[in-house]
């Protein structure tokens, strides 16, 4: 057989693709062999784009877990094309399937499918049995040489996990690639008999599934239990909410002093003057004060990766189902939602899975709702001003933890009140292709700590990065209107001054004053400029304060608890996010819809602020 | 099996997943014939083929999800996909 990858190819970079179902371990298998950190897809949809790393002199490249190759929702579409775009790419030398050890009748059914097409186009391919620590903690040895005759290709029994079998499979693979051995001889493509042939497989090689079932069931019993199953989801949600405030602090605390003390630092070596002012207000003030809420998206993002790497996420959509029907979404919008509360983004990318393409029209429209992370700042920093530090229970429960838990049920209900309409006024309802709900529930695991650590660290970077530039701007802009023509009157007669004054009748109803009006019209670029931007703007009117102390600095000067209730329900409802918006045009592929909720949000959260700010 | 008379003619409807009750066990005998053809073949890469045992191990309250047991995974269906897959009791 000739083949198309052949020796002037050798040299040029050669590429292994690994190819496989959701959660049969195969990003912690990428990991391993790459050495690259990154994130492990517990749940479909997670692992949206490809990744690529490094091998020695191998390209490895990761796709995203697909059911099959007969695409079902939009995100299966986006894997299965990338399938085949790499299946007609020259570059690509061998084809790695990973099968989940304790579930091989299933990951054999798309297996087979891969192998007949692996054939058809000419590529090598290898079988790797991923998590046999699984299979051996229950006294199953899968024969290996045998699996490997039937299948006509070669099959690697190894644990991402533990290590066992990796090393033999990286010594092999480069042979893998340069041998086309591998290609495999006897592939059926008939749809039934691919099924029929993996079960006969399974059946022959794979383990007993009810060993390992059993333990699940245990567990399920509990988790998935009518009404206990319910109590442990709530109280799994608000410890979710609340250790986002109380784990944080420390770490906050820590910023927050590092901050202070590298402004003192910095000013007292610099000769004062316009310079020192600007470090100080604009730099220090505003882009310091956003750095201290980093810590909680951390926190935030720990959480989620490890409900999500457990295996518990599948089961919240699950439980999630039947109410979330109610408001005219799915069970599966959940895991949208849920990672909606760390960034709009993702979260809006994620809901491709929902195969049904209204609701999933509905889940993305409603998803800005949830409290991201860019809310965070405001939140801490209003809460701050307004709410006491209490805490009961030895400090798991604090009161300033239970306003939080509030405001994400704000948004929460807003979305589901929202759906709701949405759903009862027939919207999109033209799109009557409507598709049952069917979710895998996968095993109960440990997560992997370095996977998890990586996804951490990658969300504050990510973060960061995102906000810092525009903050940055923001600042110094706000800080040039701010503190130019210099002084005599202040800031009240800075260029910003008189812009301010100039909108501050649009903000008299909510109780705030022309400060608040300049952050507020700010932050519809991104919410946590809010902070950055008041930040800036007490910098410059208190030169000798604390710069870290805004919270402190706003107490001072007494705004109003109702303008401050009033703020705080404005920004669980506006939709300010460039990004977001952006994001929703692409994914809708509608301008209307998405400045449509900039508009709609925003007048809502208008309203709703007037609101609150006249009854208290 | 139930029989049921409708406006005198008598027509036999077949047990779906959907009646299945928790803890019970049932062999699939086939899929209806209404369902589209991407349906039916993601349904048989699930594992929803005939002769497979399915059983059920929870019936989420207010007429919610199933879950049940097949072929080593655990899959959790609504109403609308247990009423398609046709078991015998």
């Amino acid at each position: 057989m000739s083949s198309t990858v052949s020796d002037n190819h050798k040299s040029a970079q050669q590429k292994v693709v690994l190819i496989g179902r959701p959660n049969s371990g195969k990003s912690l298998l990428f990991n391993q062999l790459t050495g690259l950190q990154q994130k492990v897809a517990n749940f479909p949809g997670v692992t949206v784009e490809l990744k690529s790393g490094k091998m020695k002199d191998l390209t490895i490249v990761d796709f995203p877990g697909t059911y099959s190759l007969h695409s079902f929702s939009q995100d299966e579409q986006v894997a299965v094309d990338a399938i085949y775009k790499a299946l007609d790419s020259d570059e690509t030398s061998l084809i790695v399937c990973v099968l989940d050890a304790s579930r091989l009748e299933r990951s054999l059914v798309f297996g087979l499918q891969i192998q007949a097409l692996a054939k058809k186009h000419n590529k090598g391919f290898v079988f790797v049995i991923n998590m046999i620590d699984d299979a051996l903690r229950f006294g199953h040895e899968i024969d290996v040489q045998g699996l490997s005759a039937e299948l006509g290709s070669p099959v690697f029994a190894l644990s991402a996990k533990t290590l066992i079998g990796l090393s033999e499979f990286q010594q092999a693979l480069p042979d893998l690639v340069e041998q086309q051995t591998c290609t495999p001889q006897n592939v059926s493509e008939n749809h039934d008999e691919v099924i029929t042939q993996s079960r006969h497989l399974a059946y022959k090689y794979g383990m007993n599934a009810n060993v390992v079932l059993k333990q699940q069931n245990k567990i399920d019993q509990f988790l998935l239990h009518n009404w206990l199953g319910g109590i442990a989801f709530m109280a799994i949600m608000f410890l979710l909410f609340q250790s986002i405030f109380t784990w944080a602090t420390p770490l906050m605390d820590a910023v927050e002093s590092g901050i202070g003390i590298l402004a003192t630092f910095v000013s007292g070596a610099l000769p004062e003057g316009v310079i020192n002012d600007f470090l100080n207000d604009a730099i220090f003030g505003g882009v310091g004060s956003f750095l201290v809420f980093v810590p909680q998206i951390m926190v935030l993002t720990f959480i989620i990766g490890l409900l999500e790497d457990s295996g518990y996420l599948a089961r919240a959509a699950l439980i999630c189902h039947k109410p979330l029907s109610f408001f005219g979404l799915s069970g599966r919008s959940f895991i949208p939602y849920l990672s909606g509360h760390a960034c709009a983004i993702p979260a809006i990318m994620a809901a491709r899975t929902i195969e049904s393409p209204r609701k999933r029209l509905i889940t993305m429209m409603t998803i800005p709702l949830m409290s991201c992370s860019a809310r965070l700042p405001v939140y801490a920093l209003l809460i701050a001003v307004f709410i006491p530090q209490t805490q009961y229970l030895g400090g798991l429960v604090n009161t300033q933890g239970m306003v939080f838990f509030g405001l994400y049920m704000t948004g929460i209900m807003t979305a589901l009140i929202v759906s709701f309409v949405m759903d009862k006024m027939h919207f999109a309802d033209g799109d009557k292709s409507e598709m049952p709900f069917i979710l895998e529930l996968p095993s109960y695991r440990l997560p992997h700590w370095k996977p998890l650590m990586y996804r951490v660290f990658n969300s504050a970077k990510y973060f960061i990065r995102r906000a810092a530039p525009v903050i940055f701007m923001v600042a110094v802009g706000i800080w040039f209107l701010g503190y130019f023509p210099i002084h005599e009157g202040g800031l009240e007669n800075s260029y910003l001054g008189h812009i301010g004054h100039f909108i501050e009748p649009l903000f008299e109803p909510l109780g705030v004053d022309w400060r608040y009006g300049v952050a507020i019209l700010m932050s519809f670029l991104a919410r946590e400029v809010f902070v950055g931007t008041l930040g800036t703007l007490f910098g410059i009117e208190g030169a000798d304060e604390n710069i870290a102390g805004l919270a402190a600095n706003i107490q001072n000067d007494g705004l109003t608890f109702g303008a401050g209730m009033g703020l705080l329900i404005f920004y669980v409802i506006a939709l300010q996010c460039v990004a977001t918006v952006a994001t929703i045009k692409a994914e809708t592929g509608s301008q209307k819809i998405a400045w449509g909720l900039v508009v709609g949000y925003g007048a809502l959260a208008y309203l709703m602020a007037f609101i609150v700010n006249s009854i208290f | 099996m139930k029989i049921v008379l409708i406006c005198g003619q008598l027509i036999m409807l077949q047990n779906t997943v959907w009646e299945l009750p928790t803890k019970k066990s049932a062999k699939i005998v086939g899929l209806q014939n209404g369902l589209s053809v991407a349906m039916s073949n993601r349904l048989k890469e699930m594992g929803f083929c005939d002769g497979e045992t399915i059983s059920c191990l929870k019936q989420c309250p207010f007429n919610g999800p199933k879950v049940v047991e097949l072929g080593g995974a655990i899959l959790s269906i609504d109403k609308e996909i247990a009423q398609n897959i046709k078991i015998k009791m």
